[in-house]
This record gives C-alpha cells, sequence and structure tokens, in this order.
C-alpha cells in the first residue's frame, strides 16, 4: 500500500495522468491514484473541515474521481489540482460545518481543540494571539473568495491550479485572492497594501 | 504581518490520517471500481451501500458527516433522511388562547413573557428546529440584472444527553423570480433552470443558482460544536440552564459575544442575543419568558404592526436600531417577526434600509433580504427517522 508520497521516482513509475487514463479500461487501476493522494486529500480537508467530517469527505472524493475518471482532461493540468477542486467542491456542500469550525476554532482558548475520535487529538495554537479574529473572518469569507485563498494557503496550488481546480479564468483567482486577503488584514486590524503582492505566484 | 501563514498556523497540519480511516476510504473505493464502470445497476447498488453505511455509522455515535446520495432511501436507523416532513411542535399544546397583543413594544414584550412563563414544560429526547429560509439573489447578464429568490429547507435536532452527536440537513429548493418583472425578465432570458448569480466577479466565473431542488445535505454536529448564531456562541446546555431574570439573561449574553462582530452597542446586542434564543434554542418556558423581559427591558426597540413573514402568516415585526452593511454595500437590519396573538417567533427577516452598489441596486428599500422562518420546534422523542 505504501507506494508513494514520494514526489520523483524515476521512469518505471507511470505518472498520475496515465494511470488514469488507463484506468479508464482497468478501473483497479485508479486503486493506485488513492495511494498517492489520499492522505495529502485527507490533510487539506481536514484543515477545513475538522477530523470527522474530513474522513467521509476525503472518501468521497476519490469515489468521485472514480467516477468521473473519463472526464479527466490531462491536457488541460495535472491530477493534483483535480483532485482538490473535486474536494473542495463537496466541502461546499458543507458550508454550515465549516463555518461552524471556524467558529470553534475562534473560541477555542489558545491550547487545543480536541478533534476527531479515538484518542486522535489535533493540536492547535492560536496564531499569534490573533486566531480568533482570523477564524471568524475566515467564516465570514464567500465561499468562493475562501476556496481560491485555502486552495493558496493550504494546497500551495498556483493560481493557474487553482483556476484549473476550481474551472475560473486566472484573472478571477487573482481577484478572489486578492479580496479575501484584504478582508482577513482587515480582520486583523493591520493594514500593509503591499502584502497584497507579496506572495503571488504567477 | 503575513496573512497567509497564520492562516497555515491557525489551520495547522494535522496529523496524517489514520490506518483505519484510510482503509476504509480504500474499501469504499474498491467497492466503487468492483461494482462501477460495468453496469449501471451495480454501480447504484454501490452508492446505496456507502449512503447507508454512513447512516448507520452516525446512528452508532462516531461522528460522520453525511451526504444522502440514497433515492428511495434504506433504513439507516437514526440519521435524518430527505423524505422526513418538516414538523415539530411548538412546546406546549394546546397553544394558549390569548387576546391580541397590543399596546407598546414594553407592555408586548411583557405579555409575551406571561403567555410564555404559563406554557407547560415540555421534554423529549431530541430538540428539534426546522425553518424554511429565502434570500434574494441577483442573477442573469451583469447589466442587465434580474432578482430570483433562493428557498431552502434548514433543520437541526440535538440530542438531550449534551454528549451525543446531533444533526443538521440543508435542503436547496430552487429559486423562484422575486417578482412579476423579475419573472418577466426570466421568461425574456428564456427560462432558464440553472442562472449565474451577478456579483462584483465577471458573470460566467460566478456561481450558479438553481431552480430545481437540491439533494439534502446532512451532517453531523459534534458535542459541544452546538453554539451558532447572531454573534453570540451560546451552547445548548447553557440555554437548557438559562436563568429567569433577565439581567442575568443580558449576563449570559454578554459572556458569549463573539469577538470581532463589530461595534455593536449594548441594547442591539442584547435584541440579537434574545432573538438568537427565541428562535433556536430549547429554553424552559420561565427561562423563554425571561428572554422576552429582557428584550422588554431594552431601549430603542421598535415595533410595527401588520407586517407578514415570508409564508404571509400576519405578525408583529420589532427591530433594533442596528444597522448593517453587507457584502454587495447594501444597509439591512434584523427584524423579528412575532404571532401577534401568542407572541412567538415566526421569522426573522433582513430588510434593506438602503440598496447596495452594482447589481445590488435592486435591492430595494423595505423588501426583505433574508428570512429564517420558524417552521416549528419542539422537543421530541422520537429519533429523527428514515422513511
Amino acid at each position: 500500500m505504501n507506494v508513494s508520497h514520494v514526489p520523483d521516482v524515476p521512469a518505471a513509475r507511470p505518472d498520475d495522468a496515465e494511470v488514469i487514463e488507463r484506468s479508464w479500461h482497468e478501473p483497479e487501476l485508479f486503486a493506485e491514484i488513492f495511494h498517492r493522494h489520499f492522505e495529502e486529500i485527507h490533510r487539506y480537508v481536514t484543515r477545513r473541515l475538522g477530523a470527522d467530517t474530513a474522513d467521509d469527505i476525503a472518501a468521497e472524493t476519490f469515489l468521485a474521481a472514480f467516477r468521473r475518471r473519463t472526464k479527466f482532461d490531462p491536457a488541460r493540468g495535472a491530477v493534483r489540482p483535480w483532485l482538490y477542486g473535486i474536494a473542495t467542491n463537496l466541502i461546499g456542500l458543507h458550508r454550515r460545518a465549516e463555518r461552524r469550525f471556524y467558529h470553534a476554532l475562534a473560541r477555542t482558548p489558545a491550547e487545543h481543540v480536541a478533534e476527531g475520535h479515538e484518542d486522535r487529538v489535533t493540536s492547535r495554537v492560536s496564531a499569534g494571539g490573533v486566531g480568533a479574529e482570523l477564524a471568524l473572518a475566515l467564516a465570514r469569507l464567500s465561499p468562493g473568495d475562501r476556496d481560491v485563498l485555502l486552495l493558496v494557503a493550504l494546497a500551495d496550488l498556483t493560481y493557474e491550479q487553482v483556476a484549473e481546480a476550481l474551472d475560473l479564468k486566472y484573472g478571477t483567482v487573482a481577484s478572489r485572492l486578492n479580496r479575501a486577503r484584504r478582508k482577513l488584514r482587515e480582520a486583523l486590524g493591520g493594514v500593509d497594501p503591499t502584502l497584497v503582492v507579496e506572495e503571488s505566484r504567477a | 504581518m503575513n496573512d497567509m501563514k497564520l492562516v497555515r498556523e491557525l489551520l495547522k497540519e494535522p496529523p496524517a490520517p489514520s490506518g483505519r480511516v484510510t482503509a476504509k476510504a480504500l474499501n469504499l473505493l474498491e467497492a466503487e471500481i468492483a461494482g462501477g464502470g460495468r453496469s449501471p445497476a451495480r454501480t447504484r447498488r454501490a452508492a446505496r451501500r456507502w449512503s447507508l453505511g454512513f447512516g448507520g455509522l452516525a446512528a452508532a455515535g462516531v461522528a460522520a458527516a453525511i451526504t444522502l446520495a440514497l433515492a428511495g432511501g434504506g433504513p439507516a436507523t437514526h440519521s435524518p433522511q430527505a423524505s422526513e416532513p418538516t414538523v415539530a411542535a411548538y412546546p406546549g399544546s394546546p397553544p394558549p388562547r390569548a387576546a391580541k397583543l397590543s399596546g407598546d413594544v414594553r407592555h408586548m414584550l411583557l405579555a409575551a413573557a406571561t403567555i410564555a412563563e404559563r406554557e407547560p414544560s415540555a421534554t423529549g429526547k431530541y430538540w428539534h428546529v426546522a425553518y424554511h429560509s429565502t434570500e434574494l439573489q441577483t442573477v442573469g447578464e451583469r447589466h442587465h440584472p434580474y432578482v430570483m429568490r433562493g428557498q431552502s429547507r434548514y433543520e437541526e435536532w440535538f440530542d438531550s444527553d449534551a454528549r451525543q452527536n446531533g444533526w443538521e440537513l440543508d435542503q436547496a429548493l430552487g429559486a423562484t423570480p422575486a417578482t412579476a418583472g423579475d419573472r418577466a425578465a426570466w421568461q425574456r432570458a428564456g427560462s432558464p433552470s440553472s442562472i449565474p448569480e451577478v456579483t462584483s466577479d465577471p458573470p460566467e466565473y460566478n456561481p450558479r443558482l438553481s431552480t430545481s431542488h437540491g439533494k439534502p445535505i446532512v451532517d453531523v454536529i459534534k458535542p459541544g460544536a452546538d453554539a451558532a448564531g447572531r454573534g453570540h456562541a451560546i451552547p445548548m446546555t447553557v440555554a437548557r440552564s438559562l436563568p429567569v431574570d433577565p439581567d442575568k439573561v443580558k449576563a449570559v449574553c454578554d459572556r458569549y459575544k463573539e469577538t470581532g462582530q463589530g461595534p455593536v452597542n449594548g441594547y442591539a446586542d442584547g435584541f440579537e442575543c434574545g432573538v438568537n434564543l427565541l428562535i433556536r434554542y430549547p429554553l424552559a418556558p420561565k427561562a423563554r419568558a425571561g428572554v422576552y423581559r429582557m428584550l422588554a427591558a431594552l431601549p430603542r426597540i421598535n415595533k410595527e404592526n401588520g407586517v407578514r413573514d415570508q409564508t404571509g402568516r400576519p405578525g408583529v415585526g420589532l427591530w433594533s436600531d442596528l444597522t448593517m452593511v453587507d457584502d454587495t454595500g447594501t444597509t439591512v437590519r434584523d427584524r423579528l417577526i412575532l404571532d401577534p396573538a401568542t407572541g412567538r417567533p415566526l421569522a426573522l427577516d433582513t430588510v434593506v434600509l438602503r440598496h447596495g452598489t452594482g447589481a445590488a441596486r435592486l435591492y430595494k428599500k423595505g423588501i426583505v433580504q433574508s428570512s429564517l422562518i420558524i417552521q416549528g420546534m419542539g422537543w421530541t422523542n422520537t429519533p429523527p427517522k428514515a422513511h
């Protein structure tokens, strides 16, 4: 099962897109996509919804991806952003749960949020004492702005990959990200316009 | 200050999923692979198994988010299902007979308090609240937008044992044109069933509003995560032992006020908190009376007779002088609608005071931008059941 998580294995290993294309006729090959990406997708969903909800959404992401595998177009981009897009759309069905998660985070005094079952505890620290304001500001963002912000911040996607993942134009990604960051900075009370361009990855 | 870094720190990298979680997800995928891609019938069965599996888990008390994919349903024992009727009795029956509440705001609220505290105490296994919600949305062409009213069903169930999970159900019920003029605009556009929303983004990138019903989305509400709403995060357990004294109710409101909600004066704050308690929480009769008395003691609460909620029920409107500006630049305020005979809450409207910018110019003064309409709230011994 531990096939992956090593980014650059040489030649012998077919790349993601090739695996998906072959899975059109040999569906069981799709399990390879799961092995390569489940952990990463699970982490992303956990950071937005909390551990318990994440277990199901992450699983559902791969079911949905499998069902849509013939719609994946290698010409349009890589598998990773495609999976993030599916996960993000599934998270979008749980907006109230996501907002509730951020509100719970805002109420958590600095040290911890007990997460998950079976004694699995995730420790969270408040972001330099501004955690509550930041969590509430995240909850208040429009869902579209929040999706873009968190794909850049958490999934480390480039603007182009976010555009692929969410089926948006590049310019829309940029404008949504700017608006989201402006709102966060306003909520945090510090206004430094230079930050807008600081993390641009074009 | 680097905001992106702060976000990453706040939403801290979690540990990797456990072997059990990974194995379960892989099993589901392998079942799908084994059944999928060959015959549609087998795919449907796989989807059904999936839904039932999560229903069962939720019933067993394991936290799970459930996307109800099944049509036709199955015997998931304790999780709410798509076809469950939206019914819940308000605590106390038969409804008390009362003269029409009259007089000024204060007298009316004090009379509502008297009625509330005479209601019999109700108990049950689950506290259930059911709402119908409406929200206006500007849609269509950027330069020729019109307005659709989106509708949805929203329900919550909370176990009387605060250590148990609760559930929420959210289902889009389809959008309809807001006015006759909007209907004409919609028909001119070819009566589309899926229409791009108009926001400050270019139209082709906006989300779309649908005229048809969506799937019911059910999420688990974990123990301790049941506080919500209107800037005051009051947990269910606190509400269930809410003090009776109006000053102490106000103190509870102040204690659970959320930070970062902007400057709000004390009495408008009290109004928002009291409204939230009345429309969502399981309050004992005397505590409910205490909330009405707290509202009665607030200055600058206004009253308007002869209003109707969005489903046409007649009521009395109450509002504080708190106004808010939303994302579209529209200035709005909350209006609580009470049943004129009993003082019970019927709905909470967001009313436009001043139109916004861009397409939001269509939100004229006086229209109800969004509304939460109470369909029922009460204790029930019947768990949310499958059909």
